[in-house]
């Protein structure tokens, strides 16, 4: 900047005679090390080979494997284990509901069957924490059996309580 | 009539845990726990003071027992019987049936419900029903407000002081309040920074065979300090700010209300005859 100013132009830059001096200017430069993608793309290696393992696992116990069935009941607990703790900080109604609900289905079910519906389970418990319920099922009032709750209301009822 | 069955004590439905942004009572436990000390002291199902049952507390097996509008009219109904001054805000453009919506809660909030008393037109009759007229009524004020109510021309003092001696007074006679706005911000100064309002009906459309009506319920979390990033200190201040609560529907009256409604409200019948105008709100509140 200040060599504009000043109104004095940089020499341009010598480019090098051959590549051989190229390579030396390489060495002689200190280096410097810069993020690389290698940590994060480990990291996603490691989860496609999880993902594989899960895949050929839940193949192998619909199949009749009843160790791959093990070892995917024990990676999905594992996963929702995770879940459920991500989610007690927040909602833990939501996580001990979610415990609640393993634990019920690793009674009644095994390998693949135990897998599909805990991951329903896991899938459920994030949406109703992302999302909410905004919409309750029972929302929609249409008036009916009003004609009832006035009429007993008028009457004198004789209610135990 | 044995077989008359009403909401269980206790029963969730009298809460709203099942929202985004649950609803978090002014009372300790909410409506569930309202609802069991009714029950210890033997007071369960709620009845008028002639020993009725509450209509909104009945339920006659179908679907709609449940419904969002039912189960806000129970929990603001046990507001109101705990000694919270309840109050509620219903906006939305005009012709969506803000009128009719007050008339469906008070059918079904008070059995010795009259049409003529209940909706008031006239803000002074609104003010004198809350001593006069019997505990734990409902008194919609249809438009009352912004006819003869905290106009714009209410110094702001005046208005706090009058917001807060009409609380006080609700509180007192345990009285349920509804607020009828077409366009309800313009009166937000009013009532937001007062903390006066705890939920706020939306109506946003209306069937136009059937009469019904698609609203949002929204409910207020009160606030008394304002955290100042800039100072790293609170701002003491009253205040209330809304959250979303549920989406339901108003469901609607019989055609001969509809009729007996609009003759009133063409005829002007809804003025009490015992209302006097020149007197100011404050007179009528002041001790």
């Amino acid at each position: 900047m200040f060599d504009r100013i000043l109104g004095r132009t940089r020499p341009p830059e010598e480019e090098p005679a051959s590549e051989e001096e190229a390579k030396e200017d390489v060495r002689e430069r200190p280096r410097v090390y810069y993020p690389s993608p290698d940590f994060g793309s480990s990291i996603v290696k490691f989860i496609d080979s999880l993902f594989e393992d899960l895949d050929d696992w839940s193949y192998k116990a619909a199949n009749g494997d009843i160790e791959a069935g093990d070892r995917l009941e024990t990676m999905t607990i594992a996963r929702s284990a995770i879940l459920i703790g991500i989610l007690s900080a927040n909602r833990p109604d939501i996580a001990d509901d979610l415990r609640v609900r393993l634990v019920g289905l690793s009674r009644r079910l095994d390998g693949i069957r135990f897998f599909e519906e805990a991951m329903v389970a896991n899938g459920y418990a994030i949406g109703i924490a992302l999302f909410g319920r905004k919409l309750p099922g029972t929302s929609i009032d249409y008036g009916e059996g009003s004609d009832a709750m006035l009429s007993a209301a008028k009457s004198e009822p004789a209610h135990d309580g | 009539m044995g077989d008359v069955q009403t909401v269980p004590p206790g029963h969730w439905s009298l809460d709203f845990p099942d929202w985004a942004f649950p609803h978090e009572c002014l009372i300790e436990g909410g409506g569930r726990e309202m609802s069991v000390i009714m029950e210890e002291r033997k007071e369960w199902p709620p009845r008028d003071a002639a020993g009725r049952l509450i209509p909104a507390f009945v339920i006659a097996g179908v679907r709609s027992d449940y419904s969002l509008v039912r189960r806000w009219l129970r929990h603001i109904w046990l507001e109101a019987y705990f000694g919270i001054g309840t109050f509620f805000v219903v906006g939305g453009p005009p012709g969506l049936g803000k009128s009719t919506a007050g008339l469906r809660f008070g059918e079904w909030l008070n059995p010795t419900w009259e049409m003529g008393r209940q909706v008031v037109y006239d803000f002074y009759v609104a003010v004198r029903g809350i001593e006069a007229w019997p505990l734990m009524d409902l008194i919609y004020m249809d438009e009352a407000l912004g006819r003869g109510g905290w106009s714009q021309k209410w110094r702001e003092e005046e208005v706090q002081e009058f917001i807060v001696s009409l609380w006080e007074k609700a509180r007192r006679y345990k009285k349920i309040i509804g607020l009828c706005f077409q366009s309800e911000g313009a009166a937000n100064w009013v009532l937001r920074d007062s903390g006066l309002v705890g939920w706020w009906w939306i109506i946003k459309k209306r069937d136009a065979r059937t009469g019904l009506k698609f609203a949002k319920l929204r409910h207020a979390i009160p606030l008394t300090e304002f955290y100042m990033k800039r100072f790293h200190a609170f701002k003491m201040e009253r205040g209330s700010a809304f959250r979303d609560g549920g989406e339901g529907t108003i469901p609607p009256i019989s055609p001969s209300v509809i009729e007996a409604y609009n003759a009133l409200r063409d005829e002007g019948l809804t003025r009490d005859e015992e209302a006097l105008p020149e007197e100011r709100a404050s007179d009528l509140l002041g001790e």
